[in-house]
């Protein structure tokens, strides 16, 4: 593997313990494709988790070269007699109230488990080099933007250890994603019998976190601790937004406005100060007068990653970066493991058929060009060449040209592939978000769903597997003309269909038959 | 905390104690750049962060930054901002250019604040005067070998006539790579302990970066458009100019001004 390349290291929950909502996985996925650099392909993933039921997901969607996913064990044998007193992390806790109600030591050493386990199994990898993105299943779901983006940038040095900045560093730091050297990412190797030893006063944490003062840290002033409470993140958030909304309107040369932009102007500077912490900005004596937290506070991700790379001595590589330290849009975005699917288009003729062939960003198994008074199968050669096949169908209509070519998949592929049918190729090249179409090209092959609507009308009942899908009911759901899923599932549809497949879609209406559909704003396609 | 005078004094001990050391400046145009924003400073229009004015800088002053084609030039200025080893040291916008964001910015790239990190106006407004007329007498006066990077117009005066050019083009981001090869191929061979002044815009910090490294006894710093006047350049370009000897009535009123103007106190 060239230097330039990334190895991912993914772990943790696939899907949170207790809930049977898949779209957090999903999210990360189609999340982790939009933040990845363009310059930099993803060449190697292993992958941990503690979801062994959804292995067959995992697989299908990263495709790892390594992975390992296993029931997560009770922990509690291996630290109960090693955390004294026992109450130490309920000293001071209301597990009713408090924002630390759900941490447990379960959580906290499940979380460092699974990222150890899933460093470990970079030894399988054959080319141990180049930079490591260590992060897990859900980026970008939880927590605030300010730690759970994805700031990957190819132009970046990669021989430093590059973590997301934010109002909380000096307490510790965010754990959602980890950009380092190989050599420093084979470390979180020992994660989490450092976790432990920690957590077990084996080492200094306890006694630095909750005694003798955190390293590299500040007290906040009164002021400060307020304005990064909950309550004022809000009051800061809004009044951001207030300032910016008025902003946005004050713009132009006419007086009042200039006035206005003048009046706004001390007030954003205040709402854009960058937060002070001992851990970056230049805060003089800040030694003399350390932090200390309350015992029950130590069980704290952040805090034990923090005291991690110090101990490791990786301190002097770290890098701080925020979601807003960088403009990566345009060079931003890659597809992980690209899903084949299978074409059909009602209308194209051979200049579009080439352009097709010429600029799809997901790899195309099969086209199906249903124009011209017939059906042309392409079908790709694995090698670059497509292979061209005039195919028969029992009528001229459009219902016949569908059916003709879904048969043709059927008995070409069996209905592995996830199925496309596009009004032309201009639709489908117009695609608004490939990385969403990749992961709904992955969902419809892992699941098997028959049909999808890929024109959303309005909400329906959110469907829990897979996100931006809703369930709806009537007012064009249901269409032949645009949709997707599998080559048996749509083939169904044809055996009750119309000629010109317009009735079919009105009778779906009229009975109010509830279909998955994929609605966002702006439409897909 | 870093002030003008403190790190005026740092950088005279230096040189008195004979410790080489690299001063490169990271302002608005570099942070620019760093941060991927389009920028063109070319043809009396500025691009900057999404907005068309117009400007009266000269034509050497040109520069063009698209991130669709720059990512070399921006890579060597991650590289340069992202460094650090003690007798290198970077300035950076700070709290008298109403920067903050940038200030914490380039804190972050430096893995937090260190003794390494001062203003990129050093030599500039509150201590424009007193750089002019000590510390580059002082430090040019302290080296025997004086090389000075600089626009081909430059023609080297006063006491830096002792020193010798090293010219590079107008606009060099559009041949980067080339100018940079050949600017750094004659500075590897500069002479022990030489002393380089470099007023190549965005390319000194990529010089003295690379410099560090490889000459870690040479003695490089970013002078900017201080001594223009001494290279044979113009005057009156930047605002700090204003403080050269005022002689007409207007010239010490716009003077005066610009002392109470509040980006003349270098805060941090």
């Amino acid at each position: 593997m060239a230097a330039a390349e990334l190895t991912l290291v993914l772990s943790g929950h696939l899907r949170r313990p207790q809930s049977a909502d898949l779209r957090p996985f999903w999210r990360g996925f189609i999340e982790l494709q939009k933040k990845l650099p363009a310059g930099k392909p993803v060449r190697q993933i292993v992958a941990h988790s503690w979801n062994p039921e959804l292995a067959p997901l995992a697989h299908a969607v990263y495709a790892p070269q390594a992975e390992r996913h296993e029931h997560q064990a009770c922990f509690y044998p291996e630290f109960m007699r090693q955390i004294e007193p026992p109450d130490r992390f309920e000293q001071g806790l209301d597990r009713l109230t408090s924002t630390w109600k759900n941490v447990s030591i379960q959580s906290v050493l499940g979380n460092a488990r699974s990222r150890a386990r899933a460093v470990e199994l970079m030894n399988e990898l054959p080319s141990p080099q180049g930079q490591v993105l260590i992060t897990r299943w859900d980026l970008g779901q939880t927590g605030g933007a300010q730690v759970n983006q994805l700031v990957a940038d190819a132009t970046l040095p990669e021989d430093y250890l590059y973590l997301s900045y934010f109002s909380e560093v000096d307490e510790g730091y965010a754990d959602m994603w980890v950009l380092a050297p190989w050599a420093d990412a084979r470390r979180f190797g020992r994660f989490d019998a450092f976790v432990l030893d920690s957590l077990a006063g084996r080492n200094r944490y306890l006694e630095l976190f909750s005694g003798g003062g955190w390293p590299r840290a500040r007290v906040k002033t009164r002021f400060e601790a307020w304005w990064s409470h909950p309550v004022g993140q809000r009051i800061h958030a809004l009044t951001s937004k207030f300032v910016q909304g008025a902003q946005n309107r004050a713009r132009g040369d006419a007086l009042p406005q200039r006035v206005v932009c003048r009046l706004i102007g001390p007030v954003q500077r205040f709402l854009s100060q960058p937060p002070v912490t001992a851990e970056n900005s230049c805060v003089p004596g800040f030694e003399a007068q350390s932090p200390v937290f309350p015992a029950f506070q130590a069980l704290n991700i952040h805090a034990l990653l923090k005291f991690f790379i110090l101990s490791e001595g990786l301190r002097d590589r770290v890098r701080f970066l925020t979601h807003e330290d960088f403009d990566l849009s345009a060079q931003s975005g890659q597809l992980i493991n690209s899903t084949q699917v299978v074409l059909l288009v009602h209308e194209a003729d051979d200049a579009a058929i080439a352009r097709l062939l010429a600029e799809s960003p997901l790899p195309l198994a099969a086209i199906y060009q249903m124009d011209a008074g017939n059906v042309r199968q392409y079908v790709s050669d694995r090698q670059g060449g497509w292979g061209v096949t005039a195919l028969r169908a029992a009528g001229s209509a459009p219902r016949d040209f569908m059916a003709c070519a879904l048969d043709a998949e059927l008995r070409r592929e069996a209905g592995a592939l996830p199925v496309l049918v596009m009004p032309t190729v201009e639709r489908y090249l117009g695609c608004a978000d490939w990385f969403y179409m990749n992961a709904l090209a992955k969902y419809l092959a892992w699941s098997r769903t028959g049909y999808v609507g890929l024109v959303g009308p309005r909400a329906g009942k959110p469907h829990l597997d897979f996100p931006g899908l809703q369930l709806v009911r009537g007012g064009g759901a249901f269409s032949l003309r645009m949709a997707a899923g599998t080559a048996e599932g749509l083939r169904a549809f044809l055996d009750v269909a119309d000629p010109d497949l317009n009735e079919v879609s009105d009778r779906a209406d009229r009975m109010l038959l509830e279909f998955p559909v994929v609605v966002r704003d702006g439409g897909l396609f | 905390m870093p002030t003008g005078d403190g790190d005026l004094d740092r950088f005279e001990r230096l040189v008195r104690e004979r410790s080489p050391f690299t001063f490169v400046r990271f302002s608005d145009g570099e942070i620019e750049i760093l941060r991927n924003r389009k920028l063109v400073i070319a043809g009396g229009v500025t691009e900057f962060r999404g907005k068309r004015f117009s400007n009266q800088f000269p034509e050497f002053d040109q520069k063009r930054f698209d991130p669709r084609r720059g990512q070399d030039v921006r890579g060597d200025l991650l590289a340069s901002a992202i460094f650090w080893e003690s007798g290198y040291f970077k300035g950076v916008p700070t709290r008298h250019n109403n920067a903050l964001g940038d200030r914490e910015f380039m804190l972050r790239l430096n893995g937090g604040f260190t003794p390494q990190m001062t203003f990129s106006d050093l030599f500039l407004n509150s201590n424009f005067l007193r750089s002019r007329a000590s510390f580059f007498p002082f430090l040019v006066s302290s080296f025997e070998d004086l090389l000075v990077v600089g626009n081909w117009r430059c023609e080297l005066k006063g006491y830096l006539s002792k020193g010798r050019l090293i010219q590079i083009p107008d606009d060099f981001f559009s041949a980067y790579q080339q100018t940079l090869d050949s600017v750094q191929a004659v500075l590897q061979n500069a002479p022990k302990s030489a002393l380089i002044l470099s007023s190549a815009s965005s390319l000194s910090n990529v010089l003295g970066h690379r410099l560090r490294i490889s000459r870690p006894d040479l003695t490089f710093l970013d002078i900017g458009t201080v001594l223009n006047d001494l290279m044979g350049l113009p005057l009156g370009t930047r605002a700090y100019h204003k403080l050269i000897d005022p002689r007409t009535l207007r010239e010490r009123f716009a003077a005066w001004r610009y002392r109470l103007h509040r980006e003349y106190q270098l805060q941090w």
